[in-house]
């Protein structure tokens, strides 16, 4: 109670409102940027809180993070151009509704939809993070090395078609996560005679260069944007929806709210599979599931409600456990690491206040983006017309100097470079970064519980296996294993049937 | 489905070099990189297989197809390694003046004033941002320093 007061104070102050709203409008035109992504903003933002407080530094990253999900669907509904993988159900009938002369009103239940998600999952995270980290205080070696192959299981098993892929890039992750200095013996592995490789390959510049290097890549290399020569349909008139649709969508939001939240809470998936399932739960629910598609307002309703319930839930691993279950928390993870928070229950007893200031800055965050859209949606749709070839050289020289500043090393710099051209043949080639990066954070999770699990029990393996928590850790990664097939087994039933 | 074969040879390759780097390590040292270096070989081989002896999967073979302008890639990539080798002579903002003019004159459509215009403006919001308000340390070049005593 006591830190949930710190933290009101801490959000509360000059300084974190500040941050907020820069964070806030920063997010929304990243989100609204096509090629850019939450991820990438999150990740070229870390660099920028190196002289901050940690708690402000988590009040920057958390409004990046939340308004960039939002961000998105203004050019979805109004360019059909999702900024973000996370609105591209929005435009299935946010398009329409703008193509008729809807689009102040598909804007406004986006709004609404993403402030009603995004603050549930906030709630979400405030009320399950706290007795999920008590429970993680239980947990010994044994649990960790489980919970870090159940990060990685599920992961995998959701790089949609392409799990093989999926499954090299995570072992190519876990290999490098192994360079370094040998934390039990002191021998170096893999550094290949580099000094600067001794603590390890830095996450911070592996993070940069896959995900906003190799984005700015393909900015510099494409043409003019394709979203900059679409004709942008008019916001006019009155943005907030009337009371009486708030009320026959009450029900979608909740429930996409719900499903957002547990979604997030999974490893693995993310704010674009919260949005397409609660899509079709909205079809399935509504009483004229022929309108979806030609621009129903429930069909916006749903899957910006999901997508921004993700934001919260994604967070109940990363913090709780230091699990994280996306790209974007993985990000966070590394922002977490260079403020010198550890991910993991301690973040609730030792951080207390910290951890509740990033809680409650998420609400507020969610409130700030609702008001700055509410004004800003004629602006925003307008800025998206920066030619890609403006954005992509800029968005380098910010990658530079961040990676940079990390430990004022060149060398940092070289790897950012490295690791954003083979995040972009990654992307071409259709190998998901997100397994590599996870994997880079979950690697050392892994080796130190396994080798202190066996030191512990002096080598017995099945220390593994008599302990109640692990044994339900084994039973989830192998329902994550198996259900891939289960599904597929069902589906090629139902086919034959 | 021929790009997956060669990656999957370069992985295999990564991960045989990877494992013996590491074997003659001591106390259990090596043993957390060679099974990694395993797991990442085995995935390597399936995947070298599966792309020569089956059937791509559906929108494979269109991302296959999907041109990559490779001569610009290799100018832009160029420029940046330039850019990155020139900060420790000439100094970080200098240096970003250059990258950001040459590639906006030659990326662009605009009139070159308008796209050195546009690098020095965006330089000077990164000196703001970085190395007024953020006192963020960035190369002070050697050259510029000599020059300048």
């Amino acid at each position: 109670m006591e830190a949930l007061l710190v933290a009101a104070s801490n959000v509360f102050s000059p300084e974190a409102l500040l941050v907020l709203v820069i964070g806030t409008v920063v997010g929304l035109f990243v989100g609204a940027l096509p090629g850019l992504s939450s991820t990438m903003g999150v990740a070229l933002c870390i660099p920028i809180t190196f002289g901050m407080d940690p708690a402000i530094a988590l009040v920057l990253l958390g409004a990046i993070y939340c308004s960039s999900v939002f961000g998105g669907s203004i050019t979805a509904i109004l360019l059909r151009t999702p900024g973000t993988d996370a609105s591209i159900a929005t435009t299935f009938d946010g398009y329409p509704m703008a193509q008729r002369g809807e689009g102040t009103k598909a804007i406004g239940m986006a709004l609404v939809a993403s402030l009603v998600g995004g603050v549930f999952s906030a709630l979400v995270l405030l009320f399950v993070a706290p007795p999920l980290s008590r429970l993680a205080l239980l947990f010994g070696p044994q649990e960790y090395v489980f919970l870090a192959i159940f990060g990685m299981v599920s992961i995998i098993g959701v790089a949609s078609g392409q799990a093989l892929k999926g499954f090299v890039t995570a072992a190519l992750g876990l290999l490098l996560a192994t360079i370094g200095l040998d934390l039990f013996t002191g021998y170096p592995r893999l550094t290949l005679g580099q000094d600067e490789l001794l603590d390890g390959l830095p996450l911070l510049p592996a993070l940069i260069g896959i995900f906003s290097v190799s984005q700015a890549l393909s900015l510099c290399i494409s043409n003019e944007g394709a979203a900059a020569d679409k004709p942008m349909l008019d916001v006019k008139g009155k943005v907030l929806p009337e009371w009486a649709v708030l009320r026959r969508v009450a029900r979608t939001l909740l429930r996409s709210s719900v499903i957002g939240s547990i979604i997030g809470i999974l490893p693995g998936a993310g704010t674009s599979v919260a949005a397409f399932i609660s899509y079709n739960e909205a079809r399935r629910h509504s009483a004229h599931p022929e309108r979806f598609g030609k621009g129903e307002i429930e069909g916006v309703a749903a899957p910006e409600a999901a997508n921004n319930a993700v934001t919260g839930g994604s967070l109940v691993p990363t913090l709780t456990l230091g699990i994280p279950g996306n790209a974007v928390t993985a990000v966070f993870v590394g922002g977490l690491t260079i403020h010198g928070l550890i991910p993991g229950p301690k973040l609730f007893t030792q951080y207390a206040d910290v951890t509740y200031t990033l809680i409650l800055s998420l609400i507020l965050a969610n409130i700030l983006f609702a008001l700055v859209g509410l004004v800003s949606a004629p602006w925003i749709s307008r800025v998206i017309r920066v030619p890609n070839a403006v954005l992509g050289p800029a968005i380098i020289v910010f990658s530079v100097v961040g990676s940079y500043a990390l430990r004022n090393s060149l060398f940092d710099v070289w790897l950012v470079l490295g690791f954003g051209v083979v995040g972009f043949f990654m992307e071409r080639w259709r190998f998901p970064g997100a397994p590599l990066v996870i994997a880079l954070v979950l690697g050392p999770i892994l080796e130190t519980n396994f080798r202190r699990s066996m030191q512990i029990s002096g080598g017995d393996w099945t220390t593994f296996f008599t302990r109640p928590f692990s044994l339900l850790l084994i039973a989830l990664i192998v329902v994550s294993l198996c259900y891939p097939l289960i599904s597929r087994w069902r589906g090629g039933k139902r086919l034959l049937g | 489905m021929r790009r997956d074969v060669i990656v999957a040879a370069a992985l295999l390759l990564l991960a045989v070099a990877s494992a013996a780097g590491v074997w003659t390590l001591e106390g259990g040292a090596r043993n957390f990189p060679i099974t990694m270096a395993g797991l990442l070989g085995a995935g390597a081989v399936i995947l070298m297989a599966r792309s020569m002896l089956g059937n791509p999967p559906k929108g494979q073979a269109e991302a296959d197809e999907a041109p990559v302008a490779y001569g610009r890639l290799l100018i832009v990539a160029a420029i940046t390694v330039g850019f990155v080798l020139a900060m420790p002579w000439i100094g970080f903002y200098p240096a970003t003046f250059l990258y950001l003019a040459g590639l906006y004159c030659w990326l662009t459509a605009m009139r070159p004033v308008a796209a050195v215009g546009l690098a020095v403006v965006l330089t000077a919001a990164i000196y703001v941002l970085f190395g007024l308000f953020l006192a963020v340390p960035t190369p002070g070049g050697a050259i510029i320093s000599t020059l300048l005593g």
